[in-house]
């Protein structure tokens, strides 16, 4: 059977072009180059920090190379010396990388959090946030998009805000990076995290970290650089304060290549997923039974809402103060990616995954998306979504393929 | 059917609770109805690759593909020691059908 991948928000499939063979290339030669060589344009990490800082339109010194988006957020977080008491916004569209470090700093420091909610028409709840803003807030976190709804936050304004109000600002780039411009100048974000595996098309394990230079991060790891082995401490210099350790040399060589594909090709792939969410979003609003968790709450009713409401457990100063309403915003393309989450009425998600998967060859990602907060205001509790992902590498067969299937599970 | 092995599976929640298990021989369509003893039957005949779930009265949950030899199970939360004895007798009775 023909095995159709539409997981491109966890992991992209298939690599760019050329990443296998730098990969490779790498990896068959000696490592005779440290990766710290930072004048050399013969080294793999000299010349993917380089690229990088071509991609985000910033200096390469402050690009931080990591194993993850995940390990990059917590440099970020567990860097900036928060306290007790200090608050902390972030939104309900967060993943866990973001959530989970945070909800550590609340246990053992005593900060303070702020969820900012998704107000009727799915967006993020701008009178909420400017009100959080006025208890000056230590830092603010938000995502560029959602990687459950592929809803694309505007964060250039409300870094601008935060800014003013005296906040960090922390952009966690993982959905956006390689799929639209990320610059952390343009959209105000002192701290941009990203990773290497999805719209970038690299290797898995690679991902890393801007940080403006007008913020300083304490180092979470410490320990061998390769150089400047004769001090005592860690050296403060960017990126080796936050570099700690051998770095995966080959993983990083083959994200380069990556990102020059990328960067060559970027206009045509943003094009050409904006054609393909279209498509996708359209074909299954079609299907009866299907409902797409984007701005339309027209086949929820007032009491199914409350009830995930009423089913949040976390700590929520903010939620209490959204109001639901009845919403049927138009999707539109140019606010996401191609990133849509449904569920086929009469079948649990998990049921539903599994018949896509071991019936027809489609391969998606089903349940929370380790975004647990943004489907209490969904209301796609408990189950979670079926979440379909193309890119712009998906045959067009292939997303009609995945249209025809949900419409026989929603037979 | 035979148990030829199991082995735990983790899922995007608590997955201490799902199995896979793997049988001496695929499922035909004979086992698949006779499971409708156990509980309610879904079984998607017309998919390319025809899939069941079953709900067993205890609330175990079978799934699994026509003539594949894997199935997935999910036990019951509230008491999975128990559902999986349980489940692993009814193979008995199922190759003695």
């Amino acid at each position: 059977m023909r095995q159709i991948y539409l997981n491109n928000a966890g992991s992209a499939f298939p690599l760019a072009p050329g990443v296998e063979e730098a990969v490779t290339a790498c990896m068959r030669a000696p490592p005779l180059l440290s990766g710290r060589d930072v004048s050399g344009s013969a080294d793999s990490l000299y010349r993917c920090r380089h690229s990088l800082a071509g991609l985000l339109a910033v200096s390469p010194e402050q690009v931080v190379l990591l194993p993850g988006a995940t390990h990059g957020l917590n440099v970020a977080i567990l860097g900036l010396d928060l306290r007790k008491d200090d608050l902390v916004i972030t939104s309900v569209t967060e993943h866990n990388s973001v959530l989970r470090p945070l909800a550590r700093l609340e246990d053992r420091l005593g900060i303070r959090i702020a969820y900012v909610p998704l107000a009727a028409d799915m967006k993020l709840d701008a009178s909420i946030y400017d009100d959080l803003l006025k208890e000056k807030p230590r830092l603010v976190v938000l995502n560029h998009a959602s990687n459950v709804t592929g809803r694309i936050n505007p964060v250039g304004p409300w870094f601008k805000k935060a800014k003013s109000a005296g906040a960090v600002t922390l952009l966690d780039a993982s959905q956006t990076v390689g799929r639209i411009p990320v610059h952390p100048h343009e959209l105000q974000a002192d701290l941009t995290v990203f990773s290497g595996h999805k719209g970038l098309r690299g290797p898995l394990g690679t991902g890393g970290l801007h940080v403006a230079p007008s913020v300083s991060l304490a180092p979470v790891l410490v320990g061998g650089t390769g150089v400047k082995s004769d001090l005592r401490g860690h050296p403060d210099e960017m990126p080796l304060r936050l570099e700690a350790g051998t770095p995966n040399i080959p993983a990083f060589a083959g994200l380069d290549r990556a990102i020059r594909y990328i960067m060559k090709n970027v206009s045509d792939i943003t094009a050409a997923e904006a054609v393909m969410t279209q498509k996708l979003y359209r074909g299954l609003a079609e299907i009866e039974h299907v409902h797409i968790f984007d701005g339309d709450l027209s086949l929820q009713s007032d009491a199914e809402r409350q009830t995930a409401w009423d089913r949040a457990t976390w700590n929520q100063t903010a939620w209490n103060r959204t109001a639901w309403n009845r919403a049927e915003a138009a999707p539109n393309e140019t606010e996401r990616l191609p990133t849509i989450s449904f569920q086929v009425m009469g079948m649990d998600t998990d049921q539903a995954g599994f018949a896509l998967r071991e019936s027809f060859g489609i391969h998606c990602r089903t349940g929370l998306h380790c975004a647990p907060l943004i489907h209490t205001c969904l209301g796609s509790l408990p189950d979670g979504t079926l979440r379909f992902s193309p890119s712009f590498a998906s045959p067009s067969e292939d997303i009609d393929h995945a249209i025809d299937a949900v419409r026989r599970l929603a037979e | 059917m035979k148990i030829i092995s199991s082995e735990k599976m983790e899922n995007c929640f608590d997955g201490d609770f799902v199995f896979k298990y793997i049988f001496d021989a695929g499922w035909t369509r004979e086992d698949i109805i006779r499971m409708e003893a156990w509980g309610s039957l879904r079984y998607y005949e017309s998919f390319p690759r025809p899939m069941f779930q079953v709900t067993c009265s205890d609330g175990t949950i079978i799934k699994g593909v026509q003539n594949d030899p894997a199935c997935r199970i999910i036990f019951p939360r509230a008491t999975p020691a128990a559902a999986r004895e349980n489940f692993e007798a009814r193979f008995g009775e199922l190759s003695v059908l």
